[in-house]
């Protein structure tokens, strides 16, 4: 009813927003969780317990079939045309520009100050050809990602099934070859997350390449992996019943997408400034 | 014949207007994919060609540039998108070039 009312467009002007705590409670969670790592370490604990149980009490109420708010535009003023969820994801996926940009120009700062840098398909250790196949899986991700979208929109189960799981399967596989990749740099290269003084075949100085390496790649996985846990839940939905998400209502497929998306743009720059220059 | 769902704009009314447009899904992917096989030549066989190593920095910072423009514009539908919500990702992206810039000089 609520949502037919939205899609007729009759519905007042910032009425029906989401009213759940708990997206706040995450949010004390993760700053909780965050700022340990800054002032006393074992606040970490609380932090993620209070993180854990934000998730939890908001995927519970969301699988009791609580809508939060109404798809379609509720914001008032400029951004009338957007839906307020999605302006909310577009927000987010900015300040994630900012994060990145901290952490590649970072990285940048600390290759352009150092003495000596490895040379990519000459001295490197980085395997050029294992990650060109990781991104083309992530590149296919994002092309079956969209097809779930149009699959859904169109009411089309078969095909939002199959490419919301091949979705999952591809970051899957994307995380598991970094995993396969990072052990093979820890234990046989020796490549650190800390200051590599020494490289052990020819001992080059290799400073901080590994640190910029791993920082780069690891929060890029990490970002993986959380959008992993979103495209789980909506496989899970959508496996389990067929009218979770209708053509007329999707919006979460739409913004988990989005985020996928996002990700996959990070890696496209990631891929050549890590691995290519 | 498209869904005011699947133009994206939910119940903007601008459903109806975006109805014809078709999406470039497939052509995207295959357009993705042919840059990162050149991009893969960039270090290697145009390396060997002898490619200075600022020319290939200028050429992978392009082709990367390329890509994500056609993931936003065309995957996230930022092209179907109202003007305003183009403008949220741009306002990091300027931020982002001052850093830079700020953190390599």
């Amino acid at each position: 009813m609520e949502d037919a009312h939205a899609n007729a467009g009759e519905a007042p002007i910032g009425k029906g927003h989401a009213t759940s705590i708990w997206p706040a409670v995450v949010a004390v969670g993760l700053g909780l969780t965050l700022g340990s790592l800054i002032t006393w370490f074992p606040l970490i604990a609380v932090g993620l317990a209070v993180f854990g149980a934000g998730i939890g009490g908001w995927l519970l109420q969301d699988a009791r079939g609580i809508r939060f708010g109404r798809e379609g535009p509720t914001e008032p003023g400029i951004f009338r045309l957007v839906s307020s969820r999605k302006l909310g994801m577009w927000i987010f996926i900015a300040s994630e520009i900012m994060f990145f940009s901290a952490i590649i120009g970072t990285s940048l700062a600390l290759r352009a100050r150092a003495s000596y840098w490895p040379t990519p398909g000459v001295d490197s250790p980085l395997d050029i050809n294992l990650t060109a196949v990781n991104t083309f899986m992530l590149i296919t991700s994002s092309f079956t990602m969209v097809q779930a979208l149009k699959g859904v929109q169109r009411g089309n189960l078969r095909l939002f099934r199959g490419a919301l799981l091949a979705t999952l399967l591809l970051g899957i596989a994307f995380v598991s070859i970094q995993v396969f990749e990072y052990n093979r740099l820890l234990f046989v290269e020796h490549l650190t997350p800390w200051m590599n003084p020494t490289y052990l075949p020819d001992k080059t100085y290799l400073g901080t390449f590994g640190t910029a390496f791993y920082m780069q790649t690891g929060f890029h996985g990490a970002h993986v992996t959380a959008g992993l846990f979103g495209l789980g839940y909506l496989n899970v939905k959508a496996w389990r019943r067929k009218d979770w998400f209708t053509p007329q209502s999707h919006e979460a497929v739409e913004l988990v997408g989005l985020y996928w998306h996002f990700v996959d743009i990070v890696w496209i720059f990631l891929f050549p400034i890590v691995y290519l220059i | 014949m498209a869904t005011a769902g699947e133009t994206g704009t939910g119940a903007t009314g601008l459903g109806k207007a975006m109805e014809a447009v078709r999406r470039p899904y497939v052509i995207v992917f295959l357009m993705l994919a042919l840059i990162t096989v050149f991009e893969l030549q960039v270090p290697t066989r145009f390396a060997e060609m002898g490619l200075q190593k600022s020319q290939q920095i200028a050429i992978l910072v392009a082709t990367a540039a390329a890509k994500a423009a056609l993931v936003a514009l065309y995957y996230m539908h930022l092209r179907y998108e109202p003007l305003v919500l183009k403008y949220v990702p741009l306002v990091p992206l300027g931020l982002m070039a001052i850093l830079v810039l700020t953190l390599v000089l």
